[in-house]
């Protein structure tokens, strides 16, 4: 055909359309329910049922409700399961507002020093128009987060509560986005003008006591010291005074964040497998953790989590959430829609196919709480989610084993569990990490 | 690099604390967010919807959780015609017929462009762009233009709403999908230099399973058909063998080549009087090419005035989510004081908002009437398209500063331009890149 839709074609696709088998029923279906609803299929609800071989003990979902901090809900998750086994306080919440106070604040200084950096680029330039697009948001990694408790420590929910603007983040975005792009103007002029270090320094610091304060009246005060007060399962009252956030981590989650490794499966041909990874401009705290992803095959990356999972321990995952999924029902299942059947076409991409043509990147991170093995076999997934009690099964998911092949792309799993030759890879590259491009759909978790 | 520090951060929390009355400002943005704590009257007389230029308009429409905004708005500008002359004043076309069309059009602009930048690699910023929205719901006038020019228009009530027209989200989902792996089909066949023939053979067998995948969700597109009403005067009219050329020839009566889109975009790389395109925007290939006047800003407001006091709506872009309240219908320059708020200027020109992509065309609506006094427009009546549950039934009200602030672009006749401004249009346009902030 020629590049313009001639009459013809539309005479040649109606009869095709008329030539489909069935093709006057699918319609109707489809344009009175919609695609999803119409393509359906109950096989999979059957197969997805909630019972799974190895399951670990965990309490109540959290809510991120309206805001975009699913990485460090999943995060504080992983991290009170630990506190809720060993002080038996079961459906204990760490401040989700806390972190994300600190973030925010962290994510305005990384965004100063790109612009800085990206000075002498022009403003149309990819990287600037990039970082641009998005100053900050609430997205972030497994690295972002343990960069900020290595910094700032981490308190109880009871200690700074959720306010509205940190379950409700959209105003608070645009605010924030509106003031660093009008600094970011003020900084390239200062750089285009030859202004020194030090003014630029001052400058800089005046553009971080006003972010503080839009942050501090939006998400409140940090404290920077408190008491911790609570009832145990068996009904006991304790009271932990004088505790700071650092000495609060340290004592009641006290893990080591070096021990743990982002591993992700991106199977695409820029990114051999056994290497270490990182993503440009991806990143908050400033001096602080960066992130470092080892990529892996899909197997061995897979009896990371079974064997994490086992020892009793959740994982922390990524993934693109959207794909195949029922947000009511809580199922993530490839089998869910038959779309295939429905418009008598083949949708079938790779994994690595999908990532090249941006159909599929990380969304959404969540955690791993059990898992179903059948015949030495894993057949589906338990998936503890920040999205409430009202989805799912009281919030939790069912994910399928083929669903997690394709659309899983990151665990973090405690370098225990990884062969001497993996924590040489980690160990050797290090310092000098492959670097992905900032728009890598390996950075797409905490970029929008 | 330079890090933050705990001497920085302690010298913050001092600031803070002597900043006036910075507990109570805390507590009410904590308790109802920025924009509650600081939005200004929005019920005052200067935002009152009294205006000395109102047009006769009809019903407002409803585009549900769909981006067609654009078709609405252009919908709602050529249907005053068919309201005056033929006495119907609620008609309403069919925004799912130009809605099939359009994403079958853009499917074929996109495999177009996915052709055309085969030889370069994935990554690489135009073919990340196409494929990072393949076919969506938004668009502009141009497009709107070309598509009833190809394919003409019909009521409603020929071609309603379905599930899939009100909500587009499943649809685009899937539609994406499918051609982000058409474009690896594409590519490859591009890359192992198969024939144009063969490449052409493809083409328009993916595309068939893209009008398959429309026709299920949007219905069949009529061909021909009969057009029953009853007018205002409650006379019945039957007019029977119409096809949706002839519809629209007989009952819109509209040149879409009388109008212009007039921009005013103050960017540095930009010059007025200059006309831009977008080629690979232009989604009926080889029809009514996307075409943009860039004028002083100033212009923007006169042209649209004469054009409401000629008796016309003006189709205008604009970001509607800027200083915008939706229940109250009210669009008014610095409507949430965040200045007097946190006490820290958040002022940014119009310039540095488009350079910084803090900008955004958002929503496209129609201009329907204008409060002058002493001669200058105090504010504007908006014809928007959420329903009539916002607002005064459905219409806005925009003051003079939102005005100058987030309208974009106007859709204007030409003759209404000078001579200078109408020696410009017939000049070459320049092409802009796709992620230019006029697309």
């Amino acid at each position: 055909m020629s590049a313009e839709i001639t009459s013809s074609d539309l005479d040649q696709f109606k009869q095709d359309l008329q030539a489909t088998p069935g093709a006057t029923a699918l319609q109707k279906a489809v344009m009175n329910n919609g695609i999803n609803t119409t393509a359906e299929n109950t096989d999979s609800k059957v197969a997805m049922t909630p019972t799974f071989s190895i399951e670990l003990e965990t309490g109540a979902v959290a809510n991120q409700k309206q805001s975009g901090r699913c990485w460090m809900f999943a995060a504080l998750n992983t991290m009170r399961h630990g506190i809720q086994a060993q002080f038996k306080i079961k459906d204990f919440e760490l401040s989700q507002n806390y972190t994300n106070f600190w973030d925010k604040f962290e994510k305005s200084n990384y965004f100063y020093e790109n612009v800085l950096k990206t000075a002498d680029q022009p403003l149309d330039s990819r990287k600037v128009a990039f970082l641009l697009a998005t100053p900050q948001q609430d997205g972030g990694q497994w690295d972002m987060l343990s960069a900020l408790i290595e910094k700032y420590g981490i308190v109880p929910k009871s200690v700074m509560p959720e306010t509205y603007n940190s379950n409700k983040s959209n105003e608070l975005n645009g605010l924030l986005n509106l003031k660093l792009r009008k600094d970011a103007v003020k900084l390239r002029k200062l750089v285009a003008d030859k202004a020194s270090d030090a003014d630029i320094e001052a400058a800089k610091q005046k553009m971080l006591a006003e972010d503080y304060r839009i942050l501090a009246y939006a998400l409140g005060n940090p404290p920077t010291k408190f008491d911790f007060e609570y009832r145990d399962d068996d009904k006991n009252y304790h009271i932990d005074r004088e505790l700071t956030p650092q000495t609060f981590f340290k004592k009641y989650v006290g893990w080591n964040l070096d021990d743990y490794q982002s591993i992700i499966n991106a199977p695409t041909a820029d990114k051999p497998y056994n290497h270490l990874y990182t993503v440009e401009m991806l990143g908050n705290v400033v001096g602080g953790r960066e992130v470092r992803h080892l990529n892996l095959d899909i197997d061995t990356f897979k009896a990371l989590a079974i064997k994490q999972l086992k020892a009793g321990e959740s994982v922390w995952f990524g993934s693109d959430v959207g794909q195949s999924s029922d947000r009511q029902l809580g199922i993530l299942d490839t089998n869910i829609y038959k779309k295939d059947d429905l418009f008598n076409t083949d949708f079938t991409m790779t994994k690595a196919e999908r990532l090249d043509y941006g159909e599929s990147l990380m969304t959404h991170a969540m955690v791993l709480t059990g898992v179903d093995i059948v015949d030495g076999k894993p057949t589906k997934w338990k998936v503890e989610n920040s999205w409430g009690d009202k989805v799912g099964e009281k919030g939790y998911f069912v994910a399928s084993d083929d669903w997690f092949d394709q659309f899983v792309y990151q665990v973090v799993i405690s370098k225990k569990y990884l062969p001497t030759e993996l924590q040489d890879v980690i160990k050797n590259e290090y310092a000098k990490p492959t670097v992905l491009a900032p728009w890598d759909p390996m950075g797409a978790l905490a970029s929008r | 690099m330079s890090e933050i520090t705990f001497d920085q951060i302690k010298a913050f929390q001092e600031q803070l604390a002597h900043h006036p009355a910075a507990a109570a400002r805390s507590r009410a943005v904590q308790n109802v967010g920025p924009q509650a704590a600081s939005r200004e009257a929005i019920d005052g007389e200067d935002m009152k919807p009294v205006f000395s230029l109102d047009l006769d308009t009809g019903s407002v429409a409803n585009q549900k959780k769909s981006g067609r905004c654009w078709l609405f708005a252009t919908l709602n500008t050529v249907r005053h015609g068919i309201a005056d002359e033929f006495g119907l004043k609620d008609f309403e076309f069919s925004q799912n017929y130009n809605a099939f069309f359009d994403r079958l059009e853009k499917a074929n602009l996109f495999y177009e462009n996915i052709l055309a930048s085969a030889d370069k690699p994935l990554d690489d910023r135009e073919v990340a762009t196409y494929l990072s929205g393949p076919d969506q719901d938004g668009g502009h006038y141009d497009q709107a233009a070309a598509l009833i020019e190809k394919y003409g228009l019909v009521p409603k009530s020929v071609m309603p709403e379905t599930y899939n027209s009100n909500k587009t989200a499943e649809l685009n989902s899937v539609l994406n999908e499918k051609l982000r792996k058409d474009a690896k089909v594409l590519r490859t066949l591009k890359q192992q230099h198969a024939s144009d023939d063969a490449i052409a053979a493809k083409k328009r067998e993916l595309l068939s399973v893209v009008y398959r995948i429309l026709a299920y969700t949007f219905g069949n597109p009529p061909t021909t058909f009969d057009f029953e009403y009853r007018d205002d005067k409650k006379q019945y009219h039957r007019d029977t063998g119409l096809t949706p050329q002839t519809f629209f020839k007989k009952y819109v009566k509209w040149h879409f080549d009388d109008y212009i889109v007039v921009a005013s975009d103050p960017e540095p790389s930009k010059k007025y009087q200059q006309l831009y395109t977008i080629k690979a925007a232009n989604t009926v290939v080889e029809r009514h090419p996307l075409t943009i006047l860039n004028l002083p800003p100033e212009r923007l407001e006169q042209l649209a005035l004469a054009q409401l006091q000629a008796g016309e709506g003006v189709w205008f872009g604009n970001d509607v989510l800027a200083d915008m309240d939706r229940k109250s219908g009210t669009l008014k320059g610095g409507l949430f004081n965040y200045n007097d708020l946190f006490d820290v200027d958040f002022h940014v020109d119009k310039t540095d908002r488009i350079v910084t992509t803090e900008a955004e065309m958002s929503h496209a609506m129609t201009f329907t009437g204008a409060d002058v006094v002493d001669g200058k427009v105090t504010k504007w009546k908006v014809e928007n398209s959420w329903g009539k549950d916002n607002g005064h039934d459905g219409y806005f009200v925009a003051d003079a500063s939102w005005f100058d602030q987030y309208v974009y672009e106007v859709v204007v006749r030409k003759s209404l331009l000078t001579e200078a401004e109408q020696a410009a249009l017939q000049t070459t346009p320049i092409n802009l890149p796709v992620w230019d902030f006029l697309n």
